[in-house]
Formats: structure tokens, C-alpha cells, sequence
């Protein structure tokens, strides 16, 4: 098995454009509803959080256990394919 | 101590330069976050700094329990050993009693570490105790004020730990008490 998934490489690929929150890596719908109600129903929401901490590991990290309660390997899917996604696009 | 969610933007952004802890603007969806670090910073530093508080006293409390099981069969020898003892670093009326315990040295040389600490840590934020900062001549009078100073910042009250403790015992009480009077019952019922 490759080291990232099937929808790492998914989002990755292209824009994220107006994907929704659920397609980031990591994110499945008990996390995403949770974000959805928090105000990040967007992708690209989540990518402004993730800007705004300033791309860090920790802080990102931090911010979406407490936020959704995501645990360490869904923490590190979605840390890993935003940052792959601002590498490739931003 | 206002609370960290009282304060402005500007005010957060440099407690967490403060605590040098990594950080990026602090904007409405980054407050709670970052707010919620520079908490646990904050009671990390109370335990750090009641760690080596607590450590200090212990030296504190060995030094006595050694010297006076030495000085107790010595007092019928050399009772002038004492008044060397006081004249040099206290003057003060408590003397007496310190002479009897025989803390004499301890305290010069605990001090000077004490005052180092004290240094240390007198340069950190604003829940360290004033008193400490004072040199305190006594033992027992730095321990009292140092003990002050964590139980003031105490987030569960004592009387609560007590009575938690309390139940705990009586609950393992119960359980033994019910295991002592089961093998009775066993040879009753085998009878």
C-alpha cells in the first residue's frame, strides 16, 4: 500500500475550488458534519485555518483535534495533504 | 489574574511570544487555540516552579531530621556548639528555637542555592510569590510562605480532596470488611 490514500492523491491533483470539507484526507463525515457546524464547510475554509497558523504542524494539528476531535493519524492526513496541496498550488 | 479571554488581540500575541510558544495572528478562529496554549504554558510553569519549590523544602526538612538525632546525644557535651552557632547568622529572637533544632548551617548554605533559584525565577511571570523574593531568614518562614503560595492557586479545594480521600477509604473499607466476614458465611453454610 502507497504511503498516502486514494483520497490524498484526489485532492492534490487539481484546485480544490469549492470541494467540500469532506474531501480533504483524513476528514470523513463525523469530522466533517462537526466542521460543517463550526463554520468550515468549505475545503478552502479549512485551507484559510490552515494559512493562518501559518502552515504549522503542531499548531494545525492542535486546532483541528480540538476542533472536531479528529485523532493523530486523521490529524496527519489532513495536515499532509493540505500542505502537498499548497506546495503544488499556492 | 484577568482572564486570558478578557484580553485584546495585541495582548495574547505577546504573552505567546512570552512564552515562546510558535504562533500566527491571533484572529477570531485562531483565539481559542491559542488561548487554550498559553493556559497550559501557564499551569506547566506553576507545577515547574512547585516542583522545585517543594524539592527545596525537602532538602529543608532532611537537614533537620539529620542534625538534630547529631545533636541531641551531643547537647550534654557541648552545649556552647549552639550559641556559635546563633550568634553568627541570626539575630533574631527565634533563635532559640533554631539553635535547639541545630538548622544552623543548613540555612546559610540552603539560602544561597534558595537565592539563585529565586533569582532564576524571579525574572519569570507573575504568579511567583513575592516572598520569595525576600531573604528569609528562617526556614520554617519560607517554607510557610512558599506552601502559601500554591495553595492560593489551588484550582480544587482542599476540603474536596479531603472529603474525595475520605470516601475512597471508606470504600475500601466497606469491601474489606465485606471479604473478612465471607469465609464465615462459607463455613456457615457448610455446616
Amino acid at each position: 500500500m502507497s504511503s498516502t490514500s486514494q483520497k490524498h492523491k484526489e485532492f492534490v491533483a487539481e484546485p480544490m475550488g469549492e470541494k467540500p470539507v469532506m474531501a480533504l484526507a483524513g476528514i470523513g463525515e463525523a469530522l466533517g458534519g462537526r466542521l460543517e457546524s463550526k463554520g468550515f464547510d468549505k475545503a478552502y475554509v479549512v485551507l484559510g485555518q490552515f494559512l493562518v497558523l501559518k502552515k504549522d504542524e503542531e499548531l494545525f494539528r492542535d486546532w483541528l483535534k480540538d476542533t472536531c476531535g479528529a485523532n493523530a493519524k486523521q490529524q496527519k492526513d489532513c495536515f499532509s495533504c493540505l500542505k502537498e496541496w499548497c506546495d503544488s498550488f499556492l | 489574574m484577568s482572564t486570558l479571554s478578557s484580553r485584546s488581540d495585541q495582548e495574547l500575541t505577546s504573552l505567546l511570544d512570552q512564552y515562546e510558544i510558535k504562533h500566527g495572528p491571533v484572529v477570531e478562529s485562531t483565539r481559542k487555540l491559542y488561548e487554550k496554549k498559553l493556559l497550559d504554558a501557564m499551569s506547566k510553569e506553576e507545577k515547574q516552579g512547585k516542583v522545585k519549590k517543594l524539592s527545596s523544602d525537602k532538602t529543608y526538612y532532611r537537614e533537620e531530621e539529620t542534625e538534630t538525632f547529631f545533636l541531641h546525644p551531643a547537647q550534654h557535651t557541648s552545649p556552647i556548639h549552639y550559641e556559635d552557632f546563633s550568634d553568627g547568622d541570626n539575630s533574631d529572637t527565634q533563635t532559640k528555637y533554631s539553635s535547639v533544632m541545630g538548622t544552623k548551617r543548613s540555612p546559610s548554605k540552603r539560602e544561597k542555592f534558595g537565592d539563585l533559584s529565586r533569582q532564576i525565577y524571579s525574572t519569570e511571570a507573575t504568579y511567583r510569590n513575592v516572598s520569595q523574593s525576600n531573604p528569609s531568614p528562617l526556614p520554617s518562614s519560607t517554607r510557610s510562605a512558599q506552601e502559601k503560595a500554591p495553595e492560593a492557586t489551588r484550582y480544587i479545594p482542599l476540603w474536596f480532596q479531603f472529603l474525595v480521600f475520605l470516601v475512597f477509604a471508606g470504600i475500601l473499607y466497606y469491601v474489606f470488611a465485606n471479604m473478612e466476614t465471607l469465609p464465615k458465611k462459607r463455613l456457615e453454610i457448610k455446616n
